[in-house]
Parts: C-alpha cells; structure tokens; sequence
C-alpha cells in the first residue's frame, strides 16, 4: 500500500486561512477548531459554520443553532448525523484521507451540501445522491 | 435527456446570472414538448398537403399554407392546468379578394369536407375552421386573401358573423417582431437563427432570443395571474407591448424588469382605456375589447408581474439570509411553484454532471463556480453519507 503524507494540524490549519479569510481557526491540544461565514452560492443564505479536525480522526463540521430546518417540525434532514451535522462524505479510506487538505475537501464539499439542502428546502427533493446507512451501493448523483 | 442551455458552463456568480439561467430554465419547462410540437408539426404538414393539393378545388388561387402566431413566433408555452394545445394556421388563397367573405370560407370549407377524417373533426368557427383532433390537440384553419390595398403581405380574413372582411398581418407581425428580437449588437455574440421560416424548429431553444424568452414568460405569468383565463391580456397584445418597450438587454431579468418598467410608466399615464395597435397595422387595435374593468386587471397583471420580479431581483438583507427558498417563492408566485421546482431540478442535475465530470469548483470563501474561474481548484468527487 502506498504510504501517504498526511498533513500536521499547523498545514491545515495554513490552508485553511489561506483559502477561506474570512474563518477564525484554532488549534487546541491538537484539535483545529475553523469557523466562519460560508456562502455556497450567490442567492445562497450565509451559513455559520464551524470544521473540526484533529490528525487521525474524521474531520467534522456542523452549524451551530437552528441554521438547518426540517421541513416539519421533529422532520429529518437527508444527509445528517444530527439535526446540525452534515454528512460530506462516506466515512472510509477511499473517500477522505489524512493527506487532503480541509480546505479543498471539506470545505467545497459543505458547499455542494448546502446547495442541495436549499435546492431540498424548495422541493422536498434531495438531488446530491449519496450512500444511506448500511448500504453500501454507492447512489450516483443524477444528472 | 439533459435540457441545457448554450451558457450552461458559466456557474452564476451574481444574483441576476442565476436568476437569467433560472427564468431560461422556467421557459424550458412551459413549452410544448418536443413531441407535442412534432405531433403540431405533422398535422399542420397533412393538412396543408390536403389544401394546396393539385386537385383540389383551391388550387386555381395557388393556396399557401403557414403557421401564424406563437409557433411562428416560437413563444409558445404549454396551456394552464390542461393538455390541450393549438396550432393557427393560414390558408391564404390569391386572386380572390373581389369575392364575398363567406364565398371564401365555405370555399376553404368545401375542400375540408372532401376529406372523409377531416369531415368528422370539423368545426366552424367565427373567423376559422377548426380540426379537434382525439389526442387533445386541435388546429386552427384561418382562410385568407391578400390585402392588395395595402400589400406588403397584408391579408384580409372573413368574419362569418359579421359577412365582413377582418384586416391581419401575421407575416409581417413576425418578421417585426423578430427584428426587435434582434435590436441591438446581440448577432455580434452568437449567430442566432433569425430567419422567418415555418414551425421553427423546437429543439433550437437554446437558439431562442431573449425577448422570445421574455414572451413566453409573460405568457406564463398571465397564466398564473388570471388562471388559465387568456381574454384580458391576449398573447398578442403581450409580444405587441414585449416587442415595443424591450431596448436589447442580453440578461432576461434586467431586460424583463427594464421592459416591465416601461409599461408601468405608459399605463400610468393613461388613466382610460388605451389602444394596443398592432405595429404592422396601426388600424388594428388589439384591445379593443378592453372595457375600464378589464384595464385595471390587466394593469394589475403588469404590476404583479413588476413587483414580484423585483422583489427576486434587490431582496431585503432579510430575504438574502433566506437564500433560495426566498427567492423561490418569489417565482413561483409568478410562474407556479411546479415550474419552478422542475428548473430547480434541471440546475440540480447541470451542477451533478459538472461534479461528475470534474467541471465544478470552489473560489477561495467557498463560492461554488466553474473550476476555471481564477483562484477556482476542482470540487473532488464525494458521496454523502447518511440517510
């Protein structure tokens, strides 16, 4: 198996300072704290968000308060561990590793979520595909 | 199959681009499907054929057969909360203006019910014959002369209730109509087809002018706005009034409000009923069965249409917080949430095949846009996880 050059907290936390300005990041025993304004796209709402990451875990993120809403009330949101965590990726080897960097992974993929969960607050549809729990099909997105 | 637009590898970056590939999106939606207008195409084919046959009775006045209104146009959009569609079409037989008006109709009639199918689908109407065929679809027959008083493609129409001759000019509506398509520098950017030909083709929507879009979305809104009910803003005073007040905006959504604007202005400052002339023939007024009543509705219609567009266009710091549901609402409001949802759906699937094919990026704050964008790197494939 090819060895990988997995980045240190301080690279992750550079990039992510570089790529996104706006985003206060901190590192704390070892745990990169980043949070800032996230627009996905130009008549997207302005998100609060906040990434978590400490080498040799998955890399977390989720909106703090009510920014995310069902559509009836106690409803799921598709794609969520809790009622503020998206799900960006299919937690295994293949789909995120230790070498990639927050910035080009996390952040644009919370992009990409975000614009389907507005797309879903319109239309009650999900349309970014994905993999349910226990399934391990992949569902391309359709396009 | 993927409906897409010429423009579609440009990811909006501004409120108006998106909203302009929105609106294109909504005009996608509302035309006649490709296979309703093949079906329209087909009929509309057999039915000259049959007229302008060499043994028919009409053949002495060299009978010529075209589609008028919005299928010449190519502003067509499909009916409100039914199926069924129509096709116009001119029957314009020559040499025949010193004969009675009804002498021409039962002519046209006459040469109908020759035929064994069309005698049984045959209805008369006051200024046409109608073919209703069995799957929701009828075609309008218009007889015709020329105008040779006034020429230039002018032609005179019988009224049957009236024995009266009615002016028209749907030829020479279209070919004003595509010229103010083409006001402005816009052949300089793409070569649009401009030519008048019949049943332009339906796929080329991509090919379509701006102000073609802007019909179509007037249309579609006054379908909205009145439910269905077409009589106080008729299509042609909607292309007649589009036509005239647009100034050549490439954006859908600057040129519709700017457009929209101008009306506004013009019905304010007429408090009584106006004319609506026809621009190719200033002694046809197209309102003229507008009372005061049907007026203020149809200045309430344009006013509807102008507040709802802008409120899409400058949202309050409020409404921007609320992102494309807010928006959202605001069109469908004009053009009928289904509508909006299945554009929503065409731009979803536009977005998956640009992440699928590597064509997606992410500006630096996390802008979604094209991956060729300066300071843009490629959104890596991911799938979501979780249910």
């Amino acid at each position: 198996m090819n060895r990988i050059k997995t980045l240190g907290i301080r690279e992750q936390a550079a990039w992510m300072r570089s790529r996104n300005a706006e985003f206060r990041c901190e590192i704390a025993e070892g745990l990169l704290t980043c949070r800032g304004p996230l627009k996905p796209g130009p008549i997207h709402a302005t998100y609060d968000v906040v990434i978590r990451y400490r080498v040799g875990t998955w890399p977390k993120v989720y909106l703090p308060g009510d920014q995310l809403r069902p559509l009836e009330p106690g409803g799921k949101i598709p794609h969520t561990y809790g009622p503020n965590e998206p799900c960006l990726f299919y937690p295994s080897r293949t789909s995120w590793r230790s070498d990639m960097k927050l910035s080009h992974t996390i952040v644009p993929w919370l992009s990409l979520w975000l614009t389907f969960y507005e797309m879903w607050r319109v239309t009650g549809e999900w349309y970014g595909g994905g993999i349910s729990h226990g399934q391990t099909e992949e569902i391309e997105p359709a396009a | 199959m993927l409906l897409v637009e010429p423009e579609r590898q440009i990811v909006p970056s501004s409120r108006v681009q998106w909203l302009d590939r929105h609106l294109a999106r909504v005009c996608l939606v509302s035309e006649l499907t490709p296979t309703q207008f093949r079906n329209a195409e087909e009929k509309y084919r057999a039915v000259g054929g049959w007229l302008a046959d060499s043994g028919s009775l009409l053949a002495a006045f060299a009978p010529e057969v075209y589609p008028q209104g919005s299928m010449l146009l190519g502003t067509t959009v499909r009916p409100y909360g039914q199926s069924e569609y129509d096709l116009d079409l001119v029957c314009q037989l020559h040499w025949c203006a010193q004969q009675t008006p009804l002498t021409i109709y039962d002519w046209v009639h006459t040469r109908m019910t020759a035929h064994e199918t069309y005698r049984e689908m045959l209805e008369k109407l006051k200024r046409c014959l109608r073919l209703n065929y069995a799957d929701s679809f009828h075609l309008d027959i218009l007889p015709a002369c020329p105008n040779d008083r006034i020429g230039n493609s002018s032609i005179i129409v019988p009224d049957r209730k009236l024995e009266c001759w009615m002016h028209s000019n749907p030829k020479g509506f279209a070919e004003w109509f595509f010229k103010q398509c083409q006001i402005r520098d816009i052949l300089a950017e793409r070569a649009f087809k401009a030519s008048v030909e019949p049943l332009p083709s339906p796929v080329p929507s991509e090919y379509k002018y701006p102000l073609q879009r802007i019909v179509q979305l007037m249309k579609r809104h006054r379908d909205v706005f009145f439910h269905g009910g077409r009589d106080i803003a008729r299509s042609v005073i909607l292309t007649a009034l589009a036509g005239s007040f647009y100034k050549g905006q490439r954006s859908l959504s600057i040129a519709l409000e700017s457009l929209l604007d101008g009306i506004h202005i013009a019905l304010e400052a007429n408090p009584q009923v106006p004319k609506v002339l026809n621009p190719v023939h200033p002694a046809e007024n197209f309102a003229d069965t507008w009372d005061q009543a049907k007026y203020e509705r149809f200045k309430s219609y344009i006013d509807n249409f102008r507040r709802g567009l802008k409120a899409a266009l400058y949202p309050s710091a409020l409404e921007e917080r609320q992102g494309l549901e807010k928006t959202a609402g605001h069109l469908g409001e004009l053009f009928g949430e289904d509508r909006v949802r299945d554009a929503i759906r065409i731009e979803a699937a536009e977005m998956n095949e640009r992440r699928n094919t590597g064509k997606l990026g992410v500006a630096t704050s996390g802008f979604l846009t094209g991956v060729a964008q300066a300071g843009a790197v490629p959104v890596p494939r991911n799938h979501f996880f979780g249910r």
